[in-house]
């Protein structure tokens, strides 16, 4: 690996719902000659390493790694088991993850991490017979904190939300955050709504949004991935 | 007051107008530690083939409060008359002197029946004059220009629930011949994408023979084959923007989009 590097920090979630697969393109400078190489660590919601494995591939290639045989360790939080995937690569390498929720199948580069007086924000419609998971994950070392605030309407509740070092955390935007605010104009109908991140801590911490639609059917369910700056 | 603030900025990005699908513009004008909620003047310009430039300008925004727009309201002319690829320019700028707002982020939603996706913008880069401006400083602003330079690398994805188009966009009004690669190092061959029309966005399927050389994996879902495309850092300018978008083989509604 060079001296240089490019890093970064995406979600990772278990079969059976989620599947997830790292495409790694090298650099402009690469000369495609060899193999270049690509440093994965997992860890689980808590921050505890549970898997570190180096990949080669033709430098000449994208390289593939599917992550499913990686993520059996991972504990479960919020009916999901997950955790956060470090990636490492030499400088200029591009990290694409392809993400398999349910029938649907989404592909997103690395997500910029914010932290400390820094935003971000994230395009929600709350209501009509959708379910929101917002997922939170720490690329610091240190507990991380971060303010999330909904804007509906004329209100904008926040919360402060914690991310152990390394960790990742779920929580559901409408049972666990919404539930907790006084109006429930959201529950009438679909409304354009906005999510920001503001980060408190030194702590870089990656946000995102998996939104679920419900069909007549589980199987029919409809998901999608809402990035904060992916 | 930031004196060395650029006095505006801007992103070029690329919205769907057909009878299924419509666009949504999100845009949040933040300024990293300035907390307050000064005004903000957001100026949307729509621009491609079939439609003259036009600029709206949109009230009411604020530093610090994420807003959108349905751009058929801001364009009626996309309820009827228009249909296809567009390019859209987004422009914001402080009413109260000059402000950072380098790391203001903008989002497309392309709405449909079926499925809706939403896409990230290129960063945030000095407009007019200040286009030459040094690199903005503080911490998000230079991890998105680093993205930024990494992000002229691309993946063309195929397979049986993915295919990858390029999407070019250019504001100027001026004929632009990018340059596009695919491969790797010393294997890497320009890819022949043409010149891109003034004022214009446009969409190049990537070709089935693109990945033919390209070595198959055996994933969960199936084979699938993947190409690194990159653009030429000549090409990339605050007037032009490069997007790669992957599309359903069978419905071709678009899955994802990525900025490069």
């Amino acid at each position: 690996m060079s001296a240089v590097e490019t890093t970064s920090h995406f979600w990772v979630a278990a079969p059976p719902l989620y599947s997830s697969t790292l495409l790694v393109a090298s650099g402009c400078d690469t000369s495609g000659q060899g193999r270049a190489k690509v440093q994965l660590e997992i860890f689980d919601m808590d921050g505890t390493q549970v898997n570190s494995v180096e990949v080669e591939y033709p430098a000449s290639e994208v390289g593939f790694v599917e992550l499913e045989p990686f993520t059996a360790a991972l504990k479960m939080q919020g009916g999901v088991a997950h955790g956060h995937l470090k990636v490492t690569s030499a400088e200029g390498t591009r990290h694409l993850f392809r993400q398999t929720i349910g029938s649907s199948v989404v592909l997103y580069q690395d997500p910029v991490p914010v932290a400390s007086r820094e935003n971000s924000f994230i395009p929600v419609v709350i209501g009509g017979r959708r379910e929101h998971m917002v997922v939170l994950v720490n690329g610091g070392e240190e507990e991380g904190q971060i303010a999330c605030r909904l804007f509906y309407g004329n209100r904008s509740p926040e919360w402060t939300l914690t991310v152990p070092g390394n960790g990742s955390r779920v929580l559901s935007l409408e049972n666990e955050l919404l539930a907790s605010a006084d109006q429930k104009v959201w529950e009438k109908g679909a409304l354009q709504a906005y999510v920001r991140l503001s980060g408190k801590h030194q702590s870089p911490i990656a946000g995102h949004i998996i939104e679920r639609t419900l069909g007549e059917t589980p199987e029919q369910d409809v998901y999608r991935c809402l990035l904060s700056w992916g | 007051m930031d004196r060395a603030a650029p006095a505006a900025v801007k992103t070029v990005m690329f919205c769907l107008s057909t009878s299924s699908i419509k666009t949504r513009v999100h845009f949040f004008p933040t300024a990293g530690a300035i907390t307050s909620h000064q005004p903000i003047t957001c100026v949307l310009s729509l621009f491609g083939k079939g439609i003259e430039k036009k600029s709206v300008m949109l009230d009411g925004g604020r530093l610090n409060q994420p807003d959108g727009v349905r751009l058929e309201e801001a364009f009626p002319t996309l309820r009827n008359e228009a249909s296809g690829i567009f390019g859209l320019e987004i422009q914001l700028s402080s009413q109260q002197g000059r402000v950072n707002l380098l790391s203001s982020q903008a989002a497309i939603e392309l709405v449909s029946p079926q499925a809706s996706i939403m896409y990230y913008s290129a960063p945030f880069v000095a407009d007019g004059e200040d286009a030459a401006a040094p690199e903005p400083q503080g911490d998000l602003s230079q991890r998105l220009t680093a993205a930024r330079r990494r992000s002229f690398v691309g993946v063309g994805v195929q397979d049986a629930f993915v295919t990858t188009s390029l999407v070019m966009v250019n504001c100027t009004n001026e004929t632009v011949r990018p340059s596009i690669f695919h491969g790797v190092g010393e294997e890497a061959q320009s890819l022949p994408v043409g010149n891109i029309s003034p004022e214009s966005a446009m969409e190049i399927p990537l070709e089935e023979s693109l990945f033919k050389k390209t070595a198959p994996h055996e994933c969960l879902w199936g084979l699938s084959r993947a190409e690194k495309i990159s653009v030429g850092p000549d090409s990339l300018t605050p007037h032009t923007a490069f997007y790669v978008m992957y599309r359903d083989p069978v419905s071709k509604r678009p899955v994802s989009v990525c900025a490069l």
